[in-house]
């Protein structure tokens, strides 16, 4: 196992880059030590940080973890001794001491989290160290304390909250934003407008005022930033999107109100008077867009209400419809398109305003949405927010690979939807939850005036073999039960119609069970006849014509685990109230998704646990 | 005669835990030759077959077997599973086997 560690690239990793991406370009390390950071001046929202300190068998260095790799120590992937891929980072010298950034981390759980490895020494710095390497000049680090010399390649020194030194920062550096912090003092970054708000005003008791914001993106992320009355009147003009610019201290960075925001930054940027922002000559050293795209398959693990971006290619496009605001009255003009991707699913997106009527996109061609909301409207769907884009055939390799997964097997497919999320097809977009019988016994679902409704997964026991139907009347759309009128017609009161045959349709009350308890359901007509797997007319000839083959064939509809979509309410019986439970519909268990929900309640019981 | 016995559903990896023991395996044909079958649970295993099984290359089975000594299987019932096996919860339910083992397994 020694032999997987890639032994001496922490040292090139630090001394010597082009080395260390020519011969180490994943370096493998082992994890030698965790620790969380508590950020003492955090105040309320102190993020939480880690830091571990990984080896390569000849040396071991500090490290500090970027946030977005802190799930990998929430969910126990990371720990003492594992051996771990090291996918993207920046090594960094401060204070005379190597500091490894680490952005991106794999752990490799199949080597498991063995004793340390070897006697690593401390990665002393470069000053300690005789270089025999010629490259130095180029890849040289800087401390903070320093020297505002300038060097070929932008620097991103990262202040640290434990570290929360002298934080004097020379303005030539440039910070990246997701070092951003309200502990750093002074700092410069270089980034992107993706996208700048109109000019919002507001009148209140309290005053009036009028606000514009920004995202601005650079390599490590993405923050919003926001100009208030003066500010605005500063910068609205001069930051323009798609344009690059130096953002300079004073400037505030606060935690980020995130409902006004989809970016995933914890923090926000507030213009201040003396805040300097300067356009960049170089406009092309930062990228255009940032993506984290989630693919469709994933989306189902994603809450309601959450922001995602995602990429996919188009399969539909609806027309455009417009549809007035109850709340608002106002028109809203929309468009739906369905995006499937290669994990074999699809779903629906709908945009708004001028991207709704100005779409032009063809079907099969490859569309990015950055910033969309979750919804769990048929299961999954998403809305592009206002804030959010559309990027139509991207030039981002997972466009790239999109089009070629389609264009060799995807076009033929078939997808798959999350619409058997929702226990059965809500469209009505109710909440089905699914409860057991106890729970709907204890909740009293029924004893409000409205009634409740819920999901049932449960078996049948006993189906009541009196009165399993009554005559109905023939005529389209009226159930009415019918008369026998003694000469071999049947009379219906609100058609005034004699039929020569009643149609019979099922009022069947059926006795469910679960693990916890026991519940009579009625069914109608349509839900009866998928328990029992005849119309009620084919039944009634059955006890017509041979009586003994009856209970036969409830025998056979008896037993099986069947989805109630149920409907509680009460109702008065002369004097008495009773909480009569209607079955709205019924389906047969998909045993794959059954079993994955199951599963996944299980994992919860074991976090619960923990 | 009381005769407690448990057959828990394993994986490749779990092999070695069982041996001497009865097992049940869901995973995929890999490889038919005669009598032996080589089957994707998690990992290869190698099984050999009884007179009653008809298995089809790339279908799901259910085997049910004892555990040789050299890690393979010498199924006694085997189920064709037919295409559209879920692997993933398949082998979801070995894991929770084993999380909560004294559930699923007779320990004599």
């Amino acid at each position: 196992m020694a032999g997987q560690i890639t032994q001496g690239a922490l040292d090139a990793m630090f001394n010597d880059p082009d080395r260390a991406q020519q011969q180490f370009p994943v370096p493998i390390l082992q994890c030698l030590q965790i620790k969380t950071l508590d950020s003492k001046n955090g105040g309320a929202g102190a993020t939480e940080r880690f830091r571990i300190v990984l080896s390569d068998l000849k040396n071991y260095v500090q490290c500090m973890m970027a946030t977005q790799t802190n799930h990998l120590v929430h969910d126990g992937l990371l720990q003492r001794g594992c051996i771990v891929r090291l996918k993207q980072y920046q090594a960094q010298c401060l204070k005379g001491k190597n500091i490894l950034i680490v952005l991106d981390l794999e752990v490799i759980q199949s080597l498991g989290c063995p004793e340390k490895m070897g006697d690593p020494q401390p990665l002393g710095p470069r000053s300690a160290e005789p270089q025999q390497n010629p490259n130095l000049g180029s890849t040289g680090f800087y401390g903070v304390k320093s020297e505002p010399t300038q060097d070929t390649k932008p620097q991103f020194p990262r202040q640290m909250p434990s570290r929360n030194a002298s934080g004097g920062q020379g303005s030539s550096t440039i910070y990246p934003i997701e070092g951003l912090s309200p502990f750093s003092h002074k700092w410069t970054i270089k980034a992107r407008v993706t996208s700048k708000s109109n000019i919002k005003t507001w009148h209140k008791a309290s005053g009036e005022g009028k606000l514009f914001s920004v995202n601005f993106l650079d390599e490590s992320g993405e923050i919003r930033a926001t100009g208030f009355n003066d500010q605005v009147d500063q910068f609205y003009d001069l930051l323009q999107e798609g344009q690059v610019y130096y953002i300079s201290t004073p400037c505030r960075v606060q935690l980020a109100k995130k409902q006004w925001s989809n970016l995933p930054n914890d923090y926000e940027l507030t213009f201040e008077r003396d805040t300097v922002i300067e356009k960049a000559e170089d406009q092309t050293s930062v990228p255009q867009v940032r993506f984290n795209f989630v693919n469709i398959q994933e989306l189902q693990d994603v809450e309601r209400d959450a922001t995602v971006d995602i990429i996919g290619v188009l399969k539909e496009v609806q027309e455009v419809t417009q549809i007035v605001s109850k709340t608002t009255q106002k028109p809203y003009d929309k468009r739906e398109l369905t995006l499937v991707d290669n994990t074999g699913y699809s779903v629906r997106c709908t945009i708004w305003g001028k991207t709704a009527t100005n779409f032009d996109a063809q079907p099969e061609s490859i569309v990015a949405f950055k910033g969309t909301k979750v919804s769990d409207f048929g299961g999954r769907s998403l809305s592009l927010l206002s804030s959010g884009t559309m990027a139509i055939d991207p030039d981002i390799p997972e466009a790239h690979h999109l089009k070629g997964w389609y264009d060799s097997s995807g076009r033929n497919n078939t997808f798959a939807t999350h619409n058997n999320m929702q226990t059965l097809g809500g469209a009505t977009g109710r909440k089905d939850d699914t409860k057991t019988i106890s729970q709907v016994k204890e909740e009293n679902l029924g004893t409000n005036d409205a009634p409740d409704y819920f999901a049932l997964k449960a078996t049948v026991v006993f189906i009541k073999q009196d009165n399993f139907a009554y005559p109905g009347c023939r005529s389209e759309g009226c159930n009415r039960k019918v008369t026998d009128m003694g000469d071999g017609t049947w009379r219906c009161e609100k058609c005034q119609i004699n039929h020569d045959r009643p149609q019979y349709r099922y009022i069947m009350s059926v006795n469910v069970n679960d693990h916890t308890g026991q519940l009579w359901l009625s069914c109608f007509d349509d839900t009866a006849r998928v328990i029992m797997g005849k119309s009620a007319d084919e039944l009634m000839e059955i006890r017509e014509t041979d009586e003994t083959r009856l209970p036969a064939e409830f025998e056979q509809a008896n037993c099986r685990k069947l989805n109630f979509r149920c409907r509680a309410k009460m109702d008065t019986f002369g004097e008495q109230q009773r909480i009569r439970y209607q079955v709205m519909s019924v389906a047969p268990l998909d045993y794959k998704m059954e079993g994955n929900k199951l599963n996944e309640l299980i994992n919860s019981y074991n976090q619960m646990s923990m | 005669m009381d005769n407690k016995s448990s057959t828990p559903r394993i994986t490749c990896a779990y092999l070695s835990q069982y041996v001497g023991k009865l097992v049940t395996v869901v995973g995929k044909v890999v490889q038919l030759r005669g009598e032996e079958a080589t089957i994707d649970a998690d990992g290869t295993i190698h099984a050999f077959l009884n007179r009653e099984a008809h298995l089809s290359a790339n279908n799901g089975v259910q085997l049910i077997g004892k555990v040789n000594p050299d890690l393979s299987i010498k199924v006694l019932s085997s189920v064709d599973l037919g295409q559209g096996v879920d692997y993933n919860l398949a082998n979801a339910v070995v894991e929770v086997t084993h999380r909560y083992k004294p559930l699923f397994v007779y320990e004599n």
